[in-house]
């Protein structure tokens, strides 16, 4: 009962500071580029002042465009049911794996492009275009770099991987460090963030993620950037989890809870600022050139498996 | 029973032939539970061999995936002829499709050879006069033509594995067949000899050249019975010689079968993509789907051969479950397809769009399909695609060597690949049909489709969700049907692991599960969402369009939504490209409109049929000069002949 108890409170912790991670991001992102930059705290005001708008709905629209973003909340949500954040277990730990993970993830990528083409707009088709031919070079590189991961602990259970790796200590073959890059990669492209997306402009030039969710107003459109924000946070999570997996409470007692709380915050701060220093330095990708990217995790991940299989 | 014009008489012959789909369904299901059952066995029938019909829980299997989809197909069949009526004969299509049926089952019931062929024969020819029944339209002359060529190529194949098999264990049943040991080389020879007999039916690359003309051509429900099921003939047939007739082989057999399925699979998918005609696009994709199947039958045979039963029989699982899988949804796909097609007379998907609204139970049950396709949890597609990424991880993890290890790990990228595709094509195939606005007059007049199409689309789509959500319905299947395979019975401990068991962990994965704790955050989305927002209204407004009223034909299309995958893989596929644009004689800088053509190049064809078929050709001519048309010159090669033999013989 207890262990529901606080499996129950990883979940929520998960949905509650998602869009604090987005802030931080944006925060730290405007503080590098001598910007003072909106409030912390202002995803939350977004959010808030989105639900209690009036929602437009394009004409052209089916309900398809309207069941959206119930489909691609619910989809986060249970994907953040699975992944281990602060303890060991998770809610579903019981049923779920990596690949179902993965797949849930594609559910509301699948539900999002149909969305962007509902609407009979060109932005939104050309950003569904886009968004599922990311995903789909994403996918190999992200499968191998995650059989990488899984190979040392031999199953995709997560918390079997994630208690496997925190018991082994600090990994010293550079082996490692190839499928961690190969996995950051993976994890910028999976979250839309420079140089593969840019989640600040639904310019056509550039946008991918912001191109479907254009005609979006309201309560859907806070349920979809809420739902954008959660999923950030699992993949910030799923790479500490792979890469960095320790501090993470095994059992659910009160002060262990707690030191694996403090111990997600700065994992959470350490990779927040990684990301918006990548973001700073580096310009969006034209979308052509994304494969050779993605190309280049894969063959990390494929290296790092070729090493681990023959040391 | 079908020459009676009157309304009575042709609902009683729809009746009938529902009738016989689901005695065959509930023959399968009834074959699921016990021994072997002999149906019929007329002796002498022919005076070298006798005719035998059995169930096995093997073949039960199968039966099963025959009478759910030919139930389906026969009452789609129903509102679908209508379309024919006066037109063409609608009682021959009808009996067709019935025999065609008929065909497939007894493929899967042959206790021998003789009636294997024999069934085998009469499923592959009965199809092609399928395929022909609409040979007024331009093309499917051609596509019968290559269709009836590549099976007969196909069979002839087949027919010398058997007889090689005769000539070691002395007899033409499957039984004896089975106990027969044969030295190395003949097994290999027969594995092979198998594979490009199966292989031609199945639609392995790059034998694959008639399956994307053929079921295209025929009509829908027939596309539906040779997509969804007459390719698991294949399957069943390989498996029957690999597993059961055969002894287990080396690991090459296994990589060879693995790098195939990939190859396969990922041809599919990417040239599905590049079709703008659904039933085409849906062809290819059933090319991809063959390949995933060849991929965890490679993986099987790659753990036989080390003798990792257990790992084995946990791909073979998955090998099952996406073969029933992939018939289900592949079916209720293709008759979507077709009441699509009926409703606005054109498959292309360039001028459809927005038919949501004016089909909306058709889109329903397409919006299954396509999410099935797509593998998405919690439908049937997702349960065989985790069996199968299971299965090649389990190759990564643990396989038999370092390289085989490694033959994992790209396994594991091609089917991540071929699956984000397979996404991206479910996509593309849903939003362009039934989304955005009508791009042609026929689209935006389309009328739903008739009651019984739609009973048997949604009997397809509610199999689609149950055998999503609860797989374990079909496990017990699968786990029966496994027990029976040659180097598993006896073993049966092994089998106890659970065929949903995430390797590794103690715990299985329950799309069940996952299906209502997706319903659970579908109903907390919404009450978070009235919780903090409380109650707004929704105002319908028009799409933005940069100020301008949305036209249809603004609407993105097939073909834009798919270029980005044309650009990237373009070194592979060369895709071909004409633009023509009509100017203006007066002045050179405004357009009237554009004609743009693309197409990928049939490379197959090309690089390897035509230049056989070139060698062919004119190897043929250089012996024309022999066949002169004379009677004397033919005497004289008669004579010439005779010498020679005498002459051979005195010689020795």
């Amino acid at each position: 009962m207890r262990d529901i108890l606080f499996e129950l409170l990883q979940l929520v912790v998960i949905v509650l500071i998602a869009p604090l991670v987005t802030g931080f991001i944006k925060k730290t992102k405007a503080l590098l580029q001598g910007r003072r930059g909106p409030r912390v705290l202002q995803p939350y005001y977004d959010l808030y002042k989105y639900m209690r708008k009036d929602a437009v709905v394009s004409k052209a629209s089916s309900w398809i465009f309207t069941a959206t973003p119930y489909v691609v909340f619910g989809a986060t949500l249970a994907a953040a049911a699975l992944v281990p954040v602060f303890m060991r277990d998770s809610l579903f730990s019981f049923t779920g794996d990596l690949v179902l993970l993965v797949y849930l993830f594609a559910l509301a990528r699948f539900f999002i492009a149909m969305a962007g083409v509902d609407t009979g707009s060109s932005f939104g088709a050309q950003g569904a275009s886009r968004e599922m031919f990311v995903s789909s070079l994403a996918e190999p590189a992200l499968f191998v770099t995650l059989l990488a991961a899984a190979l040392p602990a031999g199953t995709t259970h997560l918390s079997s991987i994630v208690a496997h790796a925190a018991e082994r200590g600090w990994p010293t073959s550079p082996v490692f460090y190839m499928m961690v890059v190969a996995f950051a990669i993976l994890v910028i492209a999976e979250t839309g963030r420079i140089p593969v997306d840019n989640p600040d402009t639904h310019l056509e030039l550039t946008m991918i993620h912001e191109g479907p969710i254009l005609e979006y107003s309201g309560k859907s459109l806070a349920l979809l950037q809420w739902s954008a924000s959660i999923k950030q946070v699992l993949l910030f999570a799923l790479l500490a989890d792979l890469c960095f997996p320790w501090g993470l409470a095994a059992s659910a007692d009160g002060p262990a809870v707690l030191a694996g709380l403090a111990v997600f915050a700065v994992k959470m701060a350490a990779i927040g600022v990684i990301v918006s220093c990548v973001e700073m330095s580096t310009a969006k990708m034209r979308l052509f050139k994304v494969p050779r990217l993605l190309g280049a995790a894969l063959v990390l991940s494929l290296f790092a498996l070729t090493a681990e299989y023959l040391m | 029973m079908f020459s009676g014009h009157s309304a009575v008489g042709r609902r009683l012959a729809h009746g009938c032939s529902a009738l016989a789909g689901a005695a065959l369904a509930a023959s399968g299901i009834g074959g699921l539970s016990g021994g072997t059952l002999t149906v019929a066995h007329i002796r002498g029938a022919l005076p070298f061999t006798d005719i035998l019909l059995r169930v096995t829980e093997f073949s039960a299997f199968f039966l099963l995936v025959i009478g759910i989809v030919g139930l389906a197909a026969t009452i789609y069949a129903a509102g679908y002829v209508k379309e024919y009526e006066g037109r063409k004969s609608v009682p021959l299509l009808q009996a067709g499709m019935l025999l065609f049926i008929a065909a497939m089952a007894g493929v899967v019931m042959a206790g021998n050879v003789f009636t294997f062929l024999l069934a085998w024969e009469v499923m592959s020819v009965v199809s092609y006069f399928l395929v022909m029944y609409e040979h007024e339209r331009p093309g499917t002359k051609r596509a019968g033509f290559v269709y009836a060529v590549m099976t007969h190529i196909g069979t002839v194949f087949l027919t010398i594995a058997f007889f090689i098999l005769r000539h070691y264990s002395g007899s033409f049943e499957f039984a004896r067949m089975e106990q027969a040991s044969l030295p190395a080389s003949a097994q290999s020879l027969v594995f092979v000899l198998a594979l490009i007999g199966f292989g031609t039916k199945a639609g392995l690359v790059p034998l694959h050249i008639w399956l994307p003309r053929a079921h295209p051509a025929a009509p829908s429900h027939i596309s539906a019975l040779m997509s969804g099921v007459m390719l698991k003939t294949a399957v069943y047939g390989f498996l029957l010689f690999t597993l059961h007739l055969l002894q287990p082989g080396p690991v090459w057999w296994g990589v060879a079968v693995l790098a195939l399925g990939a190859n396969t699979a990922l041809f599919g998918v990417l040239h599905a993509l590049g079709e703008v005609d659904k039933k085409r696009m849906l062809a290819y994709s059933s090319i991809e789907n063959m390949g995933i199947l060849f991929m965890g039958i490679g993986a099987a045979l790659i753990f036989l051969a080390a003798g990792q039963k257990a790992a084995a029989a946990f791909a073979l699982a998955a090998v099952l479950v996406h073969a029933a899988n992939h018939a289900l949804f592949k079916s209720l796909l293709f008759m979507g397809a077709g009441a699509v097609l009926k409703a606005a007379h054109t498959a292309n998907m360039n001028r459809l769009g927005g038919l949501i609204r004016r089909m909306p139970w058709t889109a329903l049950f397409m919006l299954a399909g396509a999410l099935a396709m797509a593998a998405m949890p919690p439908l049937n597609g997702f349960v065989g695609e985790w069996r199968l990424f299971q299965s090649l991880f389990a190759l990564g993890f643990d396989g038999p060597a370092t390289l085989l290890r490694l033959a994992g790990a790209l396994a594991v990228a091609a089917l991540a690949l071929v699956g984000a595709l397979a996404a991206f094509l479910s996509v593309r195939l849903f939003a362009m049909t039934f989304l955005a606005l009508p791009r042609s007059e026929e689209a935006r007049e389309a009328r739903e489709a008739s009651l019984s199409m739609r009973i048997a689309m949604g009997l397809l789509a509610a199999s689609c969700v149950a055998a999503g959500v609860l797989p374990l319905v079909f496990a017990g299947a699968v786990q029966n049907t496994l027990e029976r395979i040659a180097g598993f019975s006896g073993a049966s401990s092994m089998l106890e692991v659970s065929p949903l068991a995430i390797a590794g962990a103690d715990s299985e994965i329950a799309p069940a599960a996952a299906g209502l704790l997706l319903l659970c955050g579908l109903a907390a989305a919404w009450a978070l969402a009235r919780a903090i927002g409380g109650k707004t209204r929704t105002v319908r407004g028009e799409t933005w369009n940069c100020g301008e009223p949305l036209e249809p034909r603004m609407t993105y299309t097939a073909s834009g939504f798919s270029k980005p995958i044309r650009v990237a893989f373009q070194r592979l596929l060369l895709p071909s490209r004409v633009l023509y644009v009509d100017r203006d004689p007066r002045t050179p800088y405004f357009a009237r409109g554009f004609t743009y053509t693309g197409q990928l190049p049939a490379l197959v064809e090309n690089l390897l049929y035509k230049p056989a078929m070139n060698l062919l050709v004119a190897g043929a001519r250089l012996f024309r000069g022999i066949q002169n048309g004379v009677v004397q010159s033919y005497l004289l090669y008669l004579l010439a002949t005779l010498v020679l033999i005498l002459v051979w013989r005195i010689w020795r």
